[in-house]
């Protein structure tokens, strides 16, 4: 999985408000490949918009955001294969099994590696064939996370990824990260439980 | 020199002083084309052999007419450039206009209905596909405004409505070449023709002064209420504030 | 291509394990046109004379009503951002959906229609002409729905404007739409008025989607 762009992830003087509120301005930072930021910050905040423009989704008031030398709203389609964004939400449609949900990712992101493998990981083998809708929250914040391993990329943005995981599955996770950066890919991700990937991070962005 | 003279104009201090500094001489042209007009139109223009002094509903409801096309398509315009430029001042005119286009298609229509009455036997004819794709700018209009009404953020506000315009501009050159494609109560084009009009000079006359002077007057309303928006906009910023503080809004 | 076609069979997929809701719409088409006989008269003469725009109206109520489903529930699961991010073009993500929506809710429609214009006492040589013409109306009528679901998906008192929002953009659709059927029942040619809704049809695909997916950017910012 290692990223196709050289120079990594810079956002330079972003202002985002929302509503009439300014959530924060002048905010600029850099990360290299291989490093990860984490974004913490008491509730409203601003973490998830912070998260939304760097994925973008959504623009800034003013600034902007680059990853290697693109900026991220100049971003063609096929480069879009480079980013990963998990929101609060899922993604995952209730009325597909979570096999399905995954291969459905798979193909349209090209991804490499074979859902039954990342199934097995997520410990979901046994699950994977029954309706989302009927797995439980953790279930599904699994499956959801499980398009990470399937997708190669050269970012990840995650908005509490941790959020309805037991202690195996935050384990499970903060894995995945240690060894994503190992591989050189870069992350941003948004927590309240920082002390889970205490000595993994180079900057903490607190908002 | 083209391109700073426009990002001068997108500022929004330089662009309030500009529509204070003209508004006053806007209104009194428009009110001076408009009484010669109306002048021209009720006294000096002579009665049409066919419909007598009736015609003359013709010097309030076209310039009402044209006036509700021409502000939808300056909305769909301001707004698109907001859009795609993310000009903040573009955005304000629009949501400036669109109170102002409404009301001249109602007028439109009400001054339609009233003049069609003694004229054609009726206030309102459906099979007219002109007046149908008119009620549907009203609509196109109500819908803009309830849009925006409804969405809390107004920068999102802002850009929905944005698209919302530029998919309903399509309707004005339906309506403008409606009476063409159909046969209608509405005759067809009078003035707009590659044969030059078909109007005689000292009826047309008037009309022109009158739809010069209601869209100066649309302009002049334009900049009033563009005014307040800009200032609600920046409601934040030190000159507004300053402004505010001195009382010489 | 692909990617067009697995978004579609998804979305296929999605809406069929949903069957029940399939067939409100439908449902609302039949109540809708029902109505009308009890509100007007139900002797023959006049039923004939209003079928033509019975028809037509309770169909473009019933796409309407449909519209709900098109984007609300992507955008409720996050599946919405997901798409945005994709790797494909989103106006290609957006005519998929659109199509697959048009095959859940107008095809039905378009395949019941005759029975209600035969209770309307229509004749019977009027109905290929009809169901011709519904098939190229109610893909236009998704289209412009779409962009009323896709401006209003993301507000909480959006809904009930949709119609708002739409229907005037509708107005040519119905128009021509009841033309060629009031052809047809005369037993003329109805080819103008289908040529017509062709064009208007390939208008909408070719903006439609464009438009929609600038409101669905819009709406997720």
């Amino acid at each position: 999985m290692t990223p196709a762009l050289g120079s990594g992830l810079k956002g330079s003087s972003l202002e985002v408000s929302r509503g009439n509120r300014c959530l924060f301005t002048n905010l600029s930072f850099r990360l290299e490949c291989g490093e990860m930021a984490l974004v913490t910050g008491a509730n409203g905040c601003g973490k998830t918009s912070l998260l939304r423009v760097l994925a973008g989704l959504a623009v800034p008031d003013s600034g902007h955001v680059m990853l290697g030398k693109t900026g991220i709203h100049g971003f063609l389609p096929e480069q879009r294969r480079d980013l990963v964004f998990k929101g609060h939400l899922n993604g995952l449609k209730k009325e597909l099994t979570a096999r399905e949900n995954l291969e459905f990712f798979c193909r349209l992101w090209q991804g490499r590696r074979q859902v039954d493998a990342v199934l097995a990981e997520l410990q979901l083998s046994r699950a994977a064939d029954c309706l989302v809708r009927h797995l439980s929250t953790g279930q599904r914040r699994r499956a959801s996370l499980g398009t990470l391993r399937l997708q190669p990329a050269a970012l990840w943005i995650l908005d509490e990824p941790l959020a309805g995981l037991d202690k195996s599955g935050i384990d499970l996770i903060c894995g995945w990260v240690r060894e994503y950066l190992q591989e050189g890919g870069i992350a941003v991700i948004a927590t309240h439980r920082a002390q889970a990937f205490s000595g993994s991070y180079q900057l903490n962005i607190e908002l | 020199m083209n391109l700073r003279w426009f990002h001068k104009l997108a500022s929004p201090p330089y662009f309030y002083r500009l529509a204070s500094t003209l508004g006053p001489w806007l209104g009194s042209l428009s009110i001076a084309l408009i009484a010669a007009g109306t002048y021209g139109g009720l006294v000096l223009a002579p009665p049409d052999y066919l419909q007598g002094d009736g015609f003359r509903m013709i010097y309030v409801h076209v310039p009402s007419a044209y006036l509700g096309m021409m502000a939808y398509v300056v909305m769909a315009t301001a707004a698109a450039t907001g859009f795609i430029w993310r000009i903040k001042l573009a955005h304000a005119v629009a949501v400036s206009a669109a109170p102002l286009g409404a009301s001249f298609t109602f007028l439109g229509l009400v001054t339609g209905a009233i003049w069609g009455k003694p004229m054609w036997g009726t206030f309102w004819q459906w099979s007219d596909a002109r007046l149908v794709f008119f009620l549907m700018l009203f609509f196109l209009y109500m819908g803009y405004l309830a849009l925006r009404g409804v969405t809390e953020d107004r920068d999102k506000a802002d850009r929905l409505s944005a698209v919302l315009a530029v998919v309903g501009v399509i309707n004005i050159p339906i309506i403008h070449y409606s009476v063409e494609w159909w046969t209608t109560l509405h005759q067809g084009p009078t003035i707009t023709r590659l044969d030059g009009p078909s109007i005689t000079m000292d009826m047309l006359v008037p009309l022109l002064i009158m739809i010069a002077g209601f869209s100066v007057f649309f302009v002049w309303l334009l900049f009033v209420r563009l005014r307040g928006e800009i200032l609600v906009r920046e409601k934040k910023s030190r000159w507004a504030q300053e402004l505010v503080q001195r009382g010489r809004v | 291509m692909k990617d067009f076609i697995q978004v579609l069979t998804r979305d296929l997929k999605v809406s069929l394990r949903r069957w029940s809701e399939l067939c409100n719409p439908l449902i609302f088409f039949l109540m809708v046109a029902s109505l009308f006989p009890l509100a007007i008269s139900p002797e023959a003469p006049d039923l004939k004379r209003v079928g033509t725009g019975v028809l037509w109206i309770s169909a473009l109520l019933a796409s309407l009503l449909a519209l709900d489903g098109l984007f609300r529930d992507d955008a409720e699961d996050g599946s919405m951002e997901q798409l945005v991010l994709s790797p494909i073009p989103l106006t290609i993500v957006i005519a998929a959906k659109i199509l697959a929506h048009w095959l859940i809710t107008g095809l039905p429609l378009v395949v019941i229609a005759p029975v209600v214009a035969l209770s309307y006492y229509m004749p019977l040589d009027t109905l290929t002409t009809l169901i011709l013409a519904l098939i190229l109306a109610t893909p236009t009528l998704s289209v412009l729905g779409a962009i009323g679901a896709a401006l209003t998906v993301g507000l909480r008192r959006g809904g009930p404007i949709v119609g708002l929002l739409v229907l005037p953009l509708t107005g040519p659709v119905l128009i021509f739409g009841t033309r060629a059927t009031d052809l047809a029942v005369q037993g003329e040619s109805a080819a103008g008025p289908l040529y017509l809704l062709g064009a208007l049809l390939a208008l909408a695909i070719a903006l439609g989607p464009l438009a929609t997916s600038a409101a669905v950017r819009v709406s997720l910012e």
